[in-house]
């Protein structure tokens, strides 16, 4: 069996996990919760471009861009809705799980019970493809890495040198310091889910134009970014990027080492496997000194 | 009718399996992600014994292997993740539920995405009923179904009965304990990885019980009965009743199955909402009343019930009950008698060369480039009180953490009558009769004040899940004996009043007060006290001195404690240890310590470097 297909398709994978690590990982370190409704930011984006493009009838790049808006409009809605009520409540990490896995599975049903389980495709043409280095890609898989590649590119740019950025990182880094040294935390805070459900939906709405939208569509991807984050760790914003880039090839390596039943069986062992050998990220620096009880 | 009694039947299945949850998180506080994965092993235990292993009419025998199979998957998880200090606990947990379901899909021996059918039911022996059976009872006549709830109902009552002896007994203190601050636990010669795990393998136990039950009264398992769902469900049902509560847990169940088929009824008979739209709105119920209670009152409806343990003919005030007068903590702390007789003049305690109880020399620790402890030597001699001063970040502290094993160190040697204790467990060193306090007190602040007593006691037979079952009477004579002791200290330490509240309610002082009788009640040979004194009301500072020095003087204990306040050290000491950056600089009586003032300019010195 030919051997890079599985590789390349492993980085398209492990590029788009990477996003939602990322993403993760920028509210695990900065509110200090697992936010499991980026489950739900993730739906609304594939959603909304699904929306644009099959019920409004607008054209695929006005649909996808409808679909980037939405991820970050859903994200902040969700934490000044709900999010923020229990974390001024100071509530213990395992309610923050609760309620965030709560509203994922919420999204999840909603969906299920208003628009059916069914599947929608954006796209229904068959895309162009090329081969490249023995692989065949179609368009959309190309652009998927694009994509991918782009946002990670601007989450780099948009914390290194940007004021908002500089005060999401302060508060990641220490948010009883940042707060002391008059950095406005609820705005962190708000940046952070805006900037976190901008680049899930930066890998939602590349796969949903591929694969096409239902409503379990975002549990792989959220558990897979998990997922990377435990094999990576958060010590640096690297860290989940290589976790990510690591699970997909074993996600893809899986399949052409064994067969595709056991590529999650594979993927989560790797979890706790690196949760048993290495519990702070085989990468290094998973403390989370701002962890809740 | 046949229809409700299924439901009731299934509602007693799950009450048991809510039963395993509470011990887990509730008790336990174990951040457990992965309930319905316990639930699953134990369905898929009894389903591959009763189906492919076993003759058919052993239907308890499936039951016990239900059991087992879902503990040793407790335990598989348990051990490791909880080595970690349960850090990531909520993570591996949350991980082996996405894994369960795969391995379930993907194996061959639990019949793949297809699941197990055709389980046999209640078949005991020749008695092999079908659905259709009836018995005859006497003048009633039973439909096998019928008899199913029956059995179901008696098994949920059995679990009842069984959490609560073990919730209520001297083991189920100590798992509140390890959930409330498993150092203290460890501080007090018991290890909080082995409290916390049988707990978890218990829950495990009882869960995989709860699903061999549901194997045999579905007669059907399959993967998508125990997928993130499932746990989703048995949270709501943890936590709408009270996770810290076994009736919560029982009526958390009820309630969300009337729910659930209140929300059916609806859905189904009265709005004429389609089938396939039902399941996912009852899930959408299910999460938005998991948000709704955990915002409103995130401890669910039924509070912990700490158990009372009265003094037999002395009135204990009533908690919440009593007058505000008795709570007042001027009134008991002053009042306290001390047992308390001559004190010694502080001699140094080298002079009179008595054999040394613990020793150390060399000690030294380094965190991440700061020398915390450099070289530390100290030597404690029973009946007298040794007392370690020096500038904030003098490595005290440390020296206290490296002795009592909280922090391993990178040379040195310490030895406790004896033996070393380097490298040895904290349990280990509290066991062979080392005890500290913490400078934050830490008190176990769920337990009441003579629990946090009891607790603390080292001869609890009640203490050993496996005791509780093979011994109960003795574990319950240790029990009644061990009440009646704690009031004794409880007593000596004028506390006696606050018996049975919780000591989050107590005040400052009395916690700290109650942390020197919780170290009093471990009997140790050597006791570390950090800061025993510190935020103490200078009117009541006498109290605790005496109580201190009794500690040396009645109990013959080898004293040592940390502590800034100088007319402290001069009241108490025997000997005056000096420690600066780690090092112990020098050893003496008080007097010649605190006059030397080349030391006190060091002292000082550093406080006013720090203040400015």
């Amino acid at each position: 069996m030919q051997f890079v297909p599985y590789v390349v398709n492993g980085i398209a994978l492990g590029l788009s996990v990477a996003l939602i690590a990322l993403a993760l990982a920028l509210i695990w370190r900065t509110v200090g919760m697992i936010d499991f409704g980026l489950g739900a930011v993730y739906l609304a984006a594939a959603y909304a471009a699904y929306f644009a493009k099959g019920v409004l009838g607008l054209p695929y790049p006005a649909a996808a861009v409808v679909g980037l808006l939405a991820g970050p409009v859903a994200s902040v809605l969700i934490y000044l809705i709900i999010y923020r009520f229990f974390l001024q409540k100071g509530a213990s990490l395992f309610v923050l799980v609760l309620v965030a896995l709560s509203v994922f599975t919420a999204a999840q049903h909603g969906l299920g019970a208003t628009v059916t389980a069914q599947k929608f495709y954006l796209i229904d043409d068959i895309v162009p493809g090329f081969s490249f280095l023995g692989t065949r890609l179609n368009i959309v898989q190309i652009a998927k890495m694009l994509v991918s590649l782009i946002a990670l590119a601007g989450l780099a740019w948009f914390c290194l040198s940007t004021k908002a950025g500089q005060c999401v990182l302060a508060v990641a880094d220490n948010p009883s310091l940042a707060q002391a040294l008059g950095v406005d935390t609820n705005r962190a805070r708000m940046w952070t889910f805006g900037v976190a459900g901008l680049i899930v939906a930066a890998a939602a709405v590349p796969e949903a134009t591929e694969s096409g939208v239902d409503p379990y569509l975002a549990s792989n991807p959220i558990f897979l970014g998990l997922a990377a984050i435990i094999i990576g760790g958060l010590g640096r914003f690297r860290n989940p990027v290589l976790g990510g880039l690591l699970l997909g090839l074993a996600f893809h390596l899986a399949v052409w080492a064994f067969s595709s039943q056991w590529q999650e069986v594979v993927a989560y062992s790797l979890v706790l496997l690196a949760l048993i050998v290495r519990p702070q990220g085989l990468f290094g620096g998973m403390s989370v000194a701002r962890e809740r009880a | 009718m046949t229809y409700l009694v299924d439901v009731l039947t299934l509602t007693a299945i799950l009450i048991v399996a809510t039963h395993g949850y509470m011990i887990i998180k509730g008790l336990g506080g174990m951040l457990h992600l992965g309930h319905a994965v316990f639930y699953g092993l134990g369905a898929y235990g009894a389903a591959i014994l009763s189906t492919r292993v076993l003759p058919t009419g052993l239907f308890p025998i499936s039951l016990i292997g239900a059991a087992i199979v879902a503990a040793i998957g407790g335990l598989i998880v348990g051990w490791p993740a909880l080595r970690n200090r349960g850090r990531y606990f909520m993570i591996v947990t949350f991980s082996i539920q996405l894994i369960f379901v795969t391995f379930v899909i993907n194996l061959a021996v639990t019949g793949g995405p297809d699941g197990i059918t055709s389980i046999p039911g209640l078949s005991l022996g020749p008695w092999q009923p079908t659905s259709r059976e009836s018995l005859p009872l006497g003048f009633v006549t039973l439909t096998y179904s019928q008899l199913k709830l029956a059995v179901m109902i008696g098994f949920a009552v059995g679990s009842f009965f069984l959490c609560r002896y073990i919730i209520g007994s001297a083991y189920g203190r100590l798992v509140r304990a390890a959930r409330e601050d498993e150092v203290v636990v460890e501080a007090h010669g018991r290890s909080a990885i082995l409290v916390k795990l049988s707990a978890f393998v218990l829950g495990a136990a009882i869960t995989g019980l709860a699903g061999g039950l549901f194997a045999h009264h579905f007669n059907y398992v399959g993967p998508t009965q125990f997928e993130l769902d499932a746990t989703m469900l048995f949270l709501v049902m943890l936590i709408v009743g009270g996770q810290y509560s076994l009736v919560g847990a029982t009526l958390g169940p009820i309630l969300v199955v009337l729910m659930l088929e209140a929300l059916r009824y609806l859905l189904e008979s009265i709005l004429g909402v389609p089938a396939e739209l039902t399941a996912h709105l009852r899930q959408l119920f299910f999460v938005l009343t998991l948000i709704a209670i955990l915002s409103v009152r995130s401890n669910g409806l039924v509070p912990e019930r700490r158990p009372r343990h009265d003094k037999q003919g002395t009135p204990v005030l009533e908690y919440g009950q009593g007058s505000p007068r008795m709570v007042d903590p001027t009134v008991d702390v002053a009042s306290a008698k001390v047992i308390a007789g001559e004190f010694g003049t502080g001699k140094p305690a080298r002079e009179e060369k008595l054999p040394a109880v613990l020793t150390c020399s060399g000690l030294q620790k380094r965190f991440d480039g700061v020398q915390a402890v450099a070289d530390a030597s100290l030597e404690l001699v029973a009946g007298k009180i040794i007392v370690v001063i020096g500038p904030n970040g003098a490595g005290k502290t440390s020296l206290f953490n490296i002795l009592s094993g909280i922090t391993d160190c990178d040379a040195g040697s310490a030895t406790l009558k004896g033996e070393s204790i380097i490298g040895l467990s904290p349990e280990r060193i509290a066991r062979m009769g080392l005890a500290r306090t913490f400078q934050e007190v830490r008190t176990w602040k769920g337990l009441t004040a003579i629990e946090n007593i009891l607790a603390a006691r080292r001869d609890q037979p009640g203490a050993n899940l496996v005791n509780l079952f093979t011994q109960p009477r003795l574990c319950r004579r240790a029990e009644a004996e061990g009440v009646e002791r704690a009031y004794a200290v409880l007593e000596r330490f004028g506390l006696q009043q606050f018996a049975n509240m919780p000591s989050s309610d107590l005040s400052y002082a009395q916690r700290k007060m109650l942390s020197l009788a919780r170290i009093s009640a471990f009997e140790p040979d050597v006791m570390l006290l950090d800061e025993p004194t510190s935020g103490v009301d200078p009117r009541r500072l006498d109290i605790f001195l005496q109580h201190i020095r009794s500690f040396a003087k009645d109990d013959n204990k080898a004293i040592c404690l940390i502590e800034h306040n100088m007319s402290v050290v001069k009241d108490l000491a025997d000997w005056v240890v000096f420690m600066d950056e780690g090092r112990t600089l020098a050893a003496g009586a008080p007097d010649d310590i605190i006059g030397d003032r080349v030391l006190m300019r060091m002292y000082l010195g550093h406080r006013e470097r720090k203040g400015a």
